[in-house]
């Protein structure tokens, strides 16, 4: 397996796919970016399909980039690096990380660009139920680098194992290498059903804002004007409108949504 | 008839759900002590069986902060409520600003995040003004009225000045106080050689620290010239400054009203509160003093500089710490007193393996009143309370919200609430301060229960009505502190920008969220017009008055 190279670098200019998104439609833009975003993979929120940044997610950052006039370039990394990459670079943010008060002071944000629950799986054949947090003590718990469910979970001194992504996680767990397994309902939903595997959700134990998080030196009048756009997408229904393109009618857990 | 209808319900109530225990199972094993007795218990937890019937089967979500009353709440009581009602509930446990961020992202995006916060009773003054939020008062009387306990019992809630609004409506339903207050080592404070070496060294006696010259003086005495005891390095003072939103909290929790830079009056200053917002009938008016605030007075200033200058007693570590380190360090043994101290972290000081505690469970230390800065006057709010309170959003489906509401009034239900007091040390009923189990936990709580039965509890109060948006106004304090604290910028000139900061965002609040009571900001004045008038802002006052200080038993009769 390649080591992954470090955003910015020649490497990772030819080993991340980079997708310079300008403006088709709206006011004419300056040549040059403004912003710098580094996404990850975690469908159904941001994925690539074809060469091309698709998701929900990816379509409200196009949505609200283009409403605030803002021209931005999108490379996937790993959750980790990303999120690391972005704290030390200006001009760069990171989509959609979860805001937490332990990584507030760290960024500048804009949120909420989606909600998203978080709960633990499990074997089906696996004994006891988790209906308490605390019950999950003492278990093996599956997160990712870069998660902020997982930097929760070691925050209040659960044992949990870490990932370079959270598919991965799945595969521990069906080996029995982990007890539970901590995602977002939504991702975990796919997951599982392109393994073909049936898992059992038990206990539903933070919910997140993802935001786009900024290095603290993008301007602040620029994360302003991004966070009072979003405010007026949730206001006008345009965030409902992304929304019903990706709803699944069947599955409650979209219901944030509304 | 009432003992076959009692027996009827008993029987109802054995039943339980597969995994979980009868209501029974539960008073017997979990809710032993309680102000109600047994069967007036059943009578309750069997009102909530039949009040959920029709939401049986419902998966709640409910968020908080991680205090031990919360952890309780969401491993235990979560757990009962669900055997007996057969309402799964997601109890979250999250950092308090990520409870007011979700707070303001339902209230802004319409998006039903929960279906009910516990979220602190500072925020208030938004509540009162935006709309958003279900009062209590509306609720029962309204949609919730067969959903609302009958035996709640409001007037037993201490805490209910702090969550009512001007209009004279119950906003939110307290579920958790903790005041801030003064914590020391009571063994070291009254051992002869320290009190000789001291009274040498100052002039007066070691002893509670009635103002903020010996608060300085006693940090001073330890860390500096008593260094060790029993070969271990020792503190004469403790605080947290990490930049982070605690740090925001260590401030804007009336650390300013400590100083003396607000008003006198109750629950808050009034027209100038403790964040320094001036208002003129219930419209904020300005926090910088050329608007009539006093956010960057010489009060203000003040109390910043200590803030920032006592660090130099405290270990290092300090600047890198929230304040959910501060039970574990004062359970550490190794500092002498700590000016604001959370009571929410007593219970962690407790446990009798701990160096401050005594072989026979008593403790070491002690809570007292704080001391005071040189600009408090008479009639002013003397600290600082915590107010975790239960809060309804107006866009929360009907069911869900009554769902959630049987959950709250099951946390602070008299079947469950002394329990739950004992567990986290966190008094909302008079009936479980004033209970027969508790004066026998006195002894072991170093003044905590002495200051619930005082007047002290009116006095120690949460953020007020004066702060229109708490959530967008609440992060300019670690922002700007922090500057402070790292030393970027003078004391004076962070005061300054942050008041005119405060003034910013309360001219953009004004347009956002208009009313009769939004801001308004006055006119630009010359600071002495405002500063010559009476009450805040104060003019500069002598900073350094002599030390005083008092025995613990003078000053917890302070408190009566």
């Amino acid at each position: 397996m390649n080591k992954p190279s470090r955003p910015g670098s020649k490497a990772a200019l030819i080993a991340s796919v980079m997708l310079l998104v300008m403006a088709s439609i709206g006011k004419p833009r300056a040549e040059q970016p403004l912003l710098h975003i580094l996404a990850y993979h975690q469908p159904p929120y941001m994925e690539q399909k074809n060469n091309k940044p698709v998701g929900l997610a990816i379509d409200i950052l196009n949505s609200l980039l283009m409403r605030a006039n803002i021209n931005y370039d999108l490379a996937f990394h790993p959750p980790k690096r990303a999120y690391q990459y972005t704290r030390f670079h200006i001009d760069h943010c990171v989509l959609a990380i979860e805001r937490s008060q332990e990584r507030e002071a760290q960024f500048l944000w804009v949120s909420p660009i989606l909600v998203t629950r978080h709960a633990f799986y499990s074997r089906p054949s696996r004994n006891g139920v988790i209906r308490s947090i605390d019950d999950a003590k003492n278990l093996r718990i599956g997160s990712y680098l870069g998660s902020g469910a997982g930097e929760y979970l070691e925050h209040y001194g659960f044992k949990v194992e870490l990932t370079t992504s959270n598919d991965l996680n799945i595969k521990k767990l069906i080996r029995k290498r982990l007890d539970l397994w901590a995602s977002d309902t939504i991702s975990a939903d796919i997951l599982i059903r392109e393994n073909g595997l049936s898992l059992r959700r038990e206990l539903v134990f933070l919910t997140t804002l993802r935001a786009l998080a900024c290095n603290k030196g993008t301007s602040p009048d620029l994360v302003k004007r991004m966070q009072s756009e979003l405010k007026e997408m949730y206001r006008n229904g345009v965030i409902s409108e992304i929304y019903s393109s990706y709803i699944d009618k069947k599955n409650e857990n979209w219901l944030l949504y509304k | 008839m009432r003992a076959r209808l009692l027996i009827a319900f008993t029987l109802t109530l054995t039943v339980s759900f597969a995994w979980g225990k009868s209501a029974e199972e539960w008073i017997n094993d979990e809710f032993t002590i309680s102000t109600l007795s047994k069967k007036e218990q059943l009578e309750e937890l069997e009102w909530f069986r039949r009040a959920a019937e029709p939401f049986k089967g419902m998966e709640i979500y409910v968020v908080s902060e991680p205090i031990d009353t919360h952890r309780y709440e969401a491993n235990v009581l979560a757990k009962a409520f669900e055997d007996i009602t057969g309402i799964k509930v997601s109890h979250e446990i999250t950092s308090e600003d990520d409870v007011v961020r979700k707070l303001l992202s339902q209230i802004e995006t319409s998006l039903n995040i929960y279906d009910a916060f516990i979220s602190d009773s500072d925020l208030i003054g938004a509540h009162v003004r935006s709309g958003a939020i279900y009062p209590i008062t509306d609720y029962i009387r309204g949609e919730g009225k067969e959903v609302t306990l009958p035996s709640l019992d409001l007037n037993d809630f201490i805490g209910l000045p702090f969550t009512t609004g001007p209009d004279g409506k119950v906003y939110q339903l307290p579920d958790q106080q903790f005041p801030s207050v003064y914590w020391y080592r009571h063994d070291w404070f009254t051992r002869p050689d320290f009190q000789e070496r001291f009274r040498k060294l100052y002039g007066y006696e070691l002893g509670v620290p009635l103002n903020w010259t010996a608060y300085e003086d006693i940090a001073e005495f330890f860390t500096v010239h008593v260094r060790e005891i029993d070969g271990e390095r020792v503190w004469g003072h403790m605080d947290y400054a990490l930049n982070s939103p605690a740090l925001g909290w260590r401030i804007s929790d009336a650390w300013l009203s400590m100083a003396g830079m607000g008003d006198v009056g109750l629950p808050n200053g009034k027209p100038v509160d403790d964040w320094g917002i001036r208002v003129s009938g219930c419209r904020p008016v300005g926090a910088s003093i050329e608007r009539g605030g006093a956010l960057d007075s010489p009060a203000a200033i003040y109390a910043i500089k200590k803030f920032v200058d006592w660090l130099r007693f405290a270990p290092p570590e300090a600047r890198q710490l929230t304040d959910a380190a501060m039970g574990r360090w004062a359970a550490s043994g190794k500092i002498a007193q700590q000016i604001f101290w959370y009571t929410a972290y007593i219970a962690q000081v407790t446990d009798p393996e701990l160096p401050i505690v005594n072989e026979d469970g008593t403790p070491k230390w002690r809570i007292a009143p704080s001391p005071l800065g040189a600009y408090w006057d008479s009639g002013m709010k003397s600290g600082y309370q915590d107010a975790g309170s239960w809060t309804l959003t107006k866009n929360t489906p009907v069911d869900r919200r009554k769902a959630a509401w049987l959950y709250a009034q099951f946390t602070v239900s008299k079947t469950v609430s002394l329990k739950k007091t004992m567990v986290g040390l966190t008094p909302i009923r008079l009936s479980d301060i004033n209970s027969t189990e508790m004066t026998e936990r006195a002894p072991y709580l170093g003044g905590f229960v002495e200051f619930y039965r005082s007047r002290a509890r009116n006095y120690w109060t949460p953020t007020g009505t004066n702060v229109p948006n708490y959530a967008k106004l609440s992060p300019l304090w670690w922002k700007h502190i922090s500057l402070a604290v790292e030393g970027k910028q003078s004391v004076e000139q962070v005061m300054s920008n942050l008041a005119q900061s405060m003034d910013r965002e309360m001219a953009v609040i004004a347009q956002e969220e208009p009313g009769p009571c939004s801001p308004k900001l006055n006119n630009k004045a010359d600071k002495g017009f405002w500063i010559s008038l009476p009450g805040a802002p104060k003019p500069k006052r002598n900073e350094n008055p002599p030390g005083r200080t008092m025995s613990y038993e003078q000053a917890i009769k302070a408190w009566q």
